[in-house]
This record gives structure tokens, sequence and C-alpha cells, in this order.
């Protein structure tokens, strides 16, 4: 731990790794709005740390994730009808798409909960293996298999309908 | 990049991947770049180097996209550090701070205010002169600003004062990037190539992200591809790159852009405010350093 504490290094790390933060937080909300409030709550949680932990990002992203998790345990689990809005961007979607986007996000929530940030965070997030790694604290080969697992499941359980 | 762990599988699999990914992700609002300010709020602070940092904290979210592609702004900005470190280790930086000179007190620029001194020193690569070490990374606009300040300052150094590149190499996509120099250092065009590459390498609109796009940006300094291709991997390279990783062992960089001078001082954005200053206190620093040899 440092002992030189300031709040410096956490705005820095929120300056740089907003995005990441945010989907790492909306990777299990769903909920954009829950998903902010994840993320500043995980920042003045460590913010308010007597010392500046050694791997602030990583103490951060861990953070953020258990602040997740804790959160969903509180809240009515999601529902693709009632969150997909605050989840996905669908105000350039046909309804058509948006028909199939309420089934992927129905399938998703049947997978495991690895599989489902793992898929939420590259898919739409678009973080490298690498990327969602350090996020989750694992490792990059153990993500990738999460994704191959996850992909591969929802794949079948969708039929791979045509957009 | 991360070509390694980023296949999909088989082809049923990409297009399906990518029938997926052509949904984006809600979008944060626009009060999600307050965050640091509400931070600040809560915790009562208003220490001085954080009051003028987080002000830029503020403003960047607005106005970040300006500020990439406004050089002369970024220029005049004080961007604070940085982007953020996944080194796992003992960091030389950690309780730096407490070492104050005794006599720090009548100095131009403090120990722990200004500049850290770093309790274990690191043995230069340079032995021959006074080394400062820069540490970089392309996609980090600050370290492209800090880049441009750099340069400037490069020119009125003493010949007695080695100025060392090195970027940090804290995962597989970062190692690309150093790749990316290092065969520029190896062709001999990094003097004209070393800007051009932060913005090729840009965040918001990357034009490079595999050795082919590496190639064709080479041949614009009339480097052929085999050339390019036939350096990327060159024993000359993976020397370099082992000694950076090296670099980034023994100094533990934490945040980019990050100086160290003589293998004793570290100087940050966080901790000077903005470059002029960092650049300001390297020149203190090696002053101090060459007069005490």
């Amino acid at each position: 731990m440092s002992k030189n504490k300031s709040l410096a290094p956490v705005a820095a790390l929120f300056e740089f790794r907003q995005e990441q933060l945010f989907i790492a937080a909306i990777a299990i909300t769903r909920d954009r709005a829950a998903a902010e409030d994840v993320v500043l709550d995980a920042l003045l949680a460590v913010s308010q740390l007597k010392q500046t932990p050694d791997n602030l990002a990583a103490y951060v992203f861990r953070t953020v994730r258990n602040k997740a998790l804790h959160r969903n345990k509180d809240v009515q689990r999601f529902t693709a009808e009632t969150d997909c809005d605050e989840f996905i961007d669908t105000r350039t979607q046909t309804p058509e798409q948006q028909i199939f986007l309420k089934q992927i996000l129905t399938h998703l929530d049947r997978l495991e909960s690895n599989q489902q940030q793992v898929l939420i965070m590259k898919l739409f997030g678009d973080l490298s293996f690498q990327e969602i790694a350090e996020v989750t604290a694992t490792n990059p080969n153990t993500v990738a298999s999460w994704y191959r697992r996850g992909l591969a499941q929802l794949k079948e359980s969708l039929h791979e309908p045509a957009l | 990049m991360n070509q390694h762990f980023d296949h999909h599988g088989s082809d049923d699999d990409k297009d399906f991947a990518a029938k997926l990914s052509a949904f984006d992700l809600a979008s944060p609002s626009k009060t999600y770049g307050q965050i640091p300010q509400q931070i600040e709020a809560a915790s009562g602070q208003a220490q001085r180097p954080f009051g003028s940092w987080i002000a830029v904290c503020a403003s960047v979210a607005a106005i970040v996209a300006v500020i990439l592609v406004t050089t002369d702004l970024a220029n005049t900005v004080a961007p604070p550090a940085t982007p953020i470190a996944e080194y796992e280790g003992n960091s030389p930086l950690v309780n730096a701070s407490a070492n104050v000179d005794a006599d720090a007190t009548t100095s131009m620029y403090q120990a722990g205010e200004d500049y850290l001194v770093l309790d274990n020193p690191v043995a230069t690569l340079d032995g021959s002169a006074l080394e400062v070490v820069a540490f970089f990374w392309y996609p980090c606009w600050p370290c492209h600003s800090f880049e441009e300040h750099l340069q400037e300052w490069e020119t009125d150094l003493e010949r007695s004062v080695a100025l060392t590149r090195v970027p940090v190499l804290w995962s597989e996509t970062m190692r690309f990037h150093a790749r990316a120099y290092f065969t520029a250092l190896e062709t001999g065009v990094a003097e004209q190539t070393q800007l051009p590459l932060y913005n090729a390498f840009r965040k918001d609109n990357e034009t490079i992200s595999n050795d082919e796009d590496l190639a064709a940006f080479f041949s614009q300094y009339g480097i052929t591809p085999r050339a390019t291709v036939s350096a990327l991997y060159s024993e000359a390279v993976e020397s370099r790159i082992t000694m950076a990783e090296q670099a980034n062992a023994d100094y533990a960089v934490q945040s980019t852009p990050m100086l160290f001078v003589a293998g004793k001082y570290a100087i940050s954005p966080a901790l000077s405010g903005n470059f002029a200053k960092m650049l300001e206190v390297a020149d203190y620093l090696i002053r101090e350093e060459l007069e005490s040899q």
C-alpha cells in the first residue's frame, strides 16, 4: 500500500478506464443507471481507503464486480422484457432486430454467470480477452474458454435465427 | 492484436458473434463523466495538485475528442496521469514519497511533492551518461502530448545526459505497440515515426492492428514491408523488448507518461501537474545529479 494517499490516482483511473468500468458493471447489472451507481460506489469506496492499493486498477475492477454482484442480489432478477432498453442501445434497431435482441438476452440469462459476463464484455463491449481477464482477475485462456462455451450454448439455444 | 486469445472458433461462430456484436451496449449518461467531482465532493478534499487536476478530468470527459485532434490545445492543457498499470509486484515507488531529502525545504523542487525518490535505485541502461528514462504507451493520449514536449526538450539536452524511451509492457497488446516502436528504432525511422505512431494507435481511431498494417505504415517512410516484417521479429527487436521488460520490472512503473532520472527519481504528471513542470523538475534533478558527480 502506498502512503501517498491522494484522490488523483482514482480520478486518473476513471479518466482512462471509464468505459471498461462501465462495461464491467453493466455486464452484471444489465442496467445502465445501476452500472453507473456501481462504478461511483466502487470508486468512492476505494477513494476512502486509508492507503492506496498497490495495484489500483485491479482493485477497482474487483470492487466494481463485487458491488455489481452484491447489487444484483438485492434487486429483482433481470428480465429481457423490462431491462432491454436499459442494457442495449435499441434506438437504431429495427423492430425485427429488437425482437431478436430480446431473445438473445433471455437466453443469455440462462448461461452461467461467468459466461454471460464474458459474452457481454466481448460481444457488446468490445473488450479483448486480455482486458476481460484483467476485469475478472482471471487468466485470458480461461476467459476465452468461457467465451467459446457460452457462445456455443447461446447459438444452440437460439437455433441461429436470422437477423 | 490479441490474436492469440481472440480467435472465435469456427466461421459459423464468427458469423454468429458478428451478428451479436452489431448491437451496442447502452451508453452511460452524461453525468457518468462527473464521477470524479462527485468523489471529490464526497471526500471533502481540496488538495492543490488534485484540485487543478480534477478540473481537467471534468472537462476532458466532454472535450476529449476535441483534444485528441487539436494538438495545440493538447499542448497547453495539463492532462493528468495516466493509463493504469496492471503490474503485479513490489513497486520501488511504494513508500518512495517518504524519502524526503533532509535539506529539501531549501530546494526549488521538493521530494515527495514534485518528484519521488525511489527506495531502491535502479541500475541505468546506459552507464556512460546520466540516464533519463521516459515510459510511454502509444494509445495513451497524455503520452502523445508529453512526447511533443519531450522532443523539444530533448534537443537541448547536454551530451552527458541520455534520454531513453521505454514502452510499458503490461499486456500482449502493449507488446505489439512496443514491437512497433523498436522496429522503428531498428529501421532508423523512429524520429520520424514516433508522433505518427501515436496517431495510428489512437484508441478512438486505431489504424494499426496487426503486422500488415504496421508494414503499410512503415512503407510511408521508405521501409519495405519485407524489411518491416523482418525487423519486427528480429533478434535485435526481441533483445530490446527483453531489456524493456526488465526496465518495466525494475522501475515497476504503474502509469504513463512517467520519467525517471538517474535511476533514482520518479516524475509524473500527477505530482507535477503539467508536462512543462515535469521537464523543469527533470532539469532540476539532472543539474543536482551532475553537480554531485
